[in-house]
């Protein structure tokens, strides 16, 4: 993994050092308040007990529910709190806000080893829209940044993306390097044979992953109801299945690349029901589940029936499969699993995980949220699956091949070998006083981010080519010609100086050259080491047409750097008498 | 996965809103997105909303609707490359700690759909690189970030 992770960073850099640690607290609201998924809150603790055994002082960020950006009396992380002290063994504080002053100052306050937790990030609207300010605000309360909540990373919140912006290092924690890493084994380096059991529902979901991981797999098992697709699609008789009509050309396409590369198995029997007596069952909400025949696929599914799991001999198949595997990846449930007796394969082939993976030497990775849900609901010994991700989205994401924001903001481990130079940008504004150069000095600081750059204004004045007796003319004339032509940069500068000034933005240097302009700007472009070069030009609707100057024509040709061209609208332009209208 | 597509309504009036919005046009070739990325993310003021366009050349369906009608297979399929091209681009930006504030797909001719686009969402600058459609420069009415054709971006957070 490329991500520096926060027990590789030197111990000095965080002793004593304010550590900002997200994590994620999955929660669900109940009757008597909010219920806790305690397995992610535990996913973190590694983290956290490291931070606190070198002496770090951890801010603690989280959030639960969705108060969509306000307080929510029920929602405060009170409990979260409660709960961190309890698994820790040790305080865990917790505050009533999450910036400003207060937080400030509990966290001026901490000494080695505390642990703060603030409150609920989401009472902020500023967390879910990424916004600068809140993330800034986060920024400050510490030194370091460590993300340890996969489950969130294919998000981009301030927690997440918009704080890295501010804080250096930004580190992966311990649980979230975890997931990557078992990932990046699986998909990255995966040890052969690689047999992928992908099943569940939302076809549309996973196709993307199916061709994603095509390359990768020596066997790819489909199940759930991704499965029913597929049959239709080589003309099985599946009853009441419900299939994706609109997909069914790819799913075609699919088998018939996946013939050259992969052997694709599907189910062989199914456990089924009536249709009516399944939809009277969901209606009702009796106890006792329909009754179920088992259908072999050989012999078709009769109409009006429904397949709700896979039958016995699939699970067989399965179980063969697995036999002769290194790698398994595992994604969907097999079946209608929150009903009781219709989980039995999904929990069978758990089972076999469970028993079969670990002393083996196999590796195998989960992941979904209802797969997730579903093997949890079994009560298996979860902690001897190697590796049950904890997160739903960004495991879609990562088997599709996608990357996930809030990785992608952490710091690569080489960056912080190499620190980057970080001088003040270098910008390079050609001047001539006209309605164009005026407009690019107007916009600067709305387009580009100018604060704190060195703004260099040149000013090209052509050189006149010799006129007949030109050598001839006296020094005084030359003289006088020569007063003509600074008076005329200064005025130029005067009046490109005032815009700046009004946004804030301070002139290093300006200067005065004869020559060819787009030459000239390019050579002194090079010669400041120019980060980027802006020029005004006109826009170019309306019933006068104007050819893009050339001269930023043949700067945008040959510039090392990037260009600003600054358009002045239409609109203006007739209103400073530049167009007619 | 989210499959919708936020599509900005259009907008007439040319008013400079609070933060600047700034269209990216995505092509599919990946180091040239980057490349306008990075540059973006670079350049851009810290308010800056970033809109990302994919820019799909094919048949312009929104101005003969009639005649062209993609399957939905075919549509989904668009789809997924839309949002392997927007997950890119996505996490280039939030390799400098930014998002996206919307994400555009249209088909046509790229230079067409850009201008189409920008003027639309009334965007106040388009970041492209250097291997962009020379008409965007040439006739975008609003301002245009270009990256030269030898220009080496450099990755430091500011």
């Amino acid at each position: 993994m490329d991500k520096v992770v926060i027990n590789q960073l030197p111990v000095e850099k965080l002793r004593g050092r304010r550590v900002f640690v997200r994590i994620d607290v999955a929660s669900e609201p109940s009757s008597s308040g909010v219920l806790f998924d305690e397995s992610k809150l535990r996913s973190s603790l590694p983290t956290l007990e490291y931070l606190r055994g070198v002496g770090a002082r951890a801010v603690i960020g989280a959030h639960i529910g969705k108060p969509g950006g306000r307080v929510v009396e029920s929602l405060r992380l009170d409990p979260v709190a409660e709960r961190l002290s309890r698994m820790l063994g040790g305080p865990v504080r917790k505050l009533s806000e999450a910036i400003g002053r207060d937080p400030q100052g509990a966290v001026a306050g901490m000494r080695d080893g505390d642990l703060l937790l603030l409150e609920n990030l989401r009472f902020y609207p500023g967390e879910d829209e990424n916004d600068a300010d809140f993330a800034r605000e986060l920024a400050e309360l510490c030194d370091v940044y460590c993300n340890d909540a996969f489950a969130l990373a294919s998000l981009a919140l301030a927690s997440t993306v918009g704080v890295t912006r501010y804080v250096r290092p930004a580190a992966a924690g311990l649980a979230l390097a975890r997931e990557l890493m078992m990932f990046e084994a699986a998909l990255d380096q995966p040890d052969p044979p690689f047999v992928g059991l992908i099943a569940g529902a939302r076809l549309e979901e996973k196709l993307p992953i199916l061709e994603n991981l095509l390359p990768r797999l020596n066997r790819l098992f489909i199940g759930g109801a991704l499965a029913f697709t597929f049959l239709e699609a080589k003309r099985r008789d599946i009853g009441s299945a419900p299939v994706d009509k609109a997909l069914l050309p790819l799913v075609k396409d699919f088998l018939k690349k996946a013939e050259k590369e992969v052997e694709v198995i599907l189910p062989e029997d199914f456990i089924t029901v009536q249709v009516d007596e399944f939809r009277e069952y969901e209606k009702s909400g009796r106890i006792s589940p329909p009754p179920e025949w088992r259908i072999e696929l050989e012999n078709g599914i009769p109409p009006f029936y429904l397949p709700v799991d896979v039958g016995p001999a699939t699970v067989n198949r399965i179980k063969g499969l697995f036999e002769g595997a290194r790698t398994i990846l595992w994604n969907g449930p097999l079946g209608v699993w929150e009903i009781e007796p219709f989980g039995a394969a999904t929990r069978a082939v758990a089972l076999l995980i469970v028993e079969r993976v670990s002393p083996r030497r196999q590796r195998s990775l989960l992941c979904g949220d209802s797969l997730a849900r579903a093997i949890r609901s079994f009560n298996l010994p979860v902690e001897l699956i190697r590796h049950l991700t904890t997160g739903g989205e960004p495991a879609l994401q990562l088997l599709a091949g996608n990357p996930l924001p809030a990785v992608s903001a952490l710091d690569n481990e080489l960056d912080l070998v190499a620190p980057i130079e970080t001088r003040p940008r270098r910008i390079l504004l050609p001047v001539d006083g006209s309605e164009h150069s005026l407009e690019a000095a107007r916009k600067l600081g709305r387009l580009i981010d100018a604060e704190g750059a060195e703004i260099s204004l040149l000013h090209v004045q052509k050189r006149k080519a010799l006129a007949v007796g030109e050598a001839l003319i006296d020094p005084e004339t030359k003289q006088l010609r020569e007063i003509r032509r600074r008076r005329e940069a200064e005025r130029v500068f005067d009046i490109t100086n005032a815009p700046l000034a009004q946004q804030g933005l301070t002139v290093r240097q300006q200067l005065t050259v004869e020559g060819d302009p787009a030459d000239e700007i390019l050579r002194f472009a090079d010669e400041i080491g120019a980060d980027l070069i802006v020029m005004g030009s006109h826009g170019r609707t309306g019933v006068l047409r104007i050819l893009m100057g050339g001269v930023s024509r043949k700067v945008l040709d040959r510039a090392r750097c990037p260009v600003l061209i600054v358009r002045i609208p239409d609109r203006r332009m007739v209103e400073v008498g530049m167009l007619e209208t | 996965m989210k499959r919708d597509v936020i599509m900005t309504e259009a907008k007439t009036d040319a008013i400079p809103r609070d933060s600047p919005r700034i269209l990216i046009p995505l092509s599919g070739e990946a180091d040239s997105d980057a490349s306008a990325l990075h540059i973006a993310a670079e350049m851009a003021p810290r308010d800056a909303e970033f809109f990302l366009l994919h820019a799909r050349s094919g048949p312009d369906e929104e101005r003969y609707p009639d005649f062209i009608r993609a399957s939905e297979a075919e549509r989904f399929e668009r789809g997924v490359e839309s949002e392997r091209i927007f997950a890119r681009a996505n996490s280039i930006l939030a390799s400098r700690g930014l998002i996206s504030a919307g994400q555009l797909v249209a088909q046509g001719a790229p230079a067409e759909i850009i201008l189409r686009v920008a003027n639309q969402m009334v965007a106040e600058l388009i970041v492209l690189t250097a291997s962009g459609p020379r008409r965007v420069i040439d006739h975008a009415t609003c301002s245009v970030l270009v990256a030269g054709p030898g220009v080496a971006v450099k990755l430091a957070k500011v």
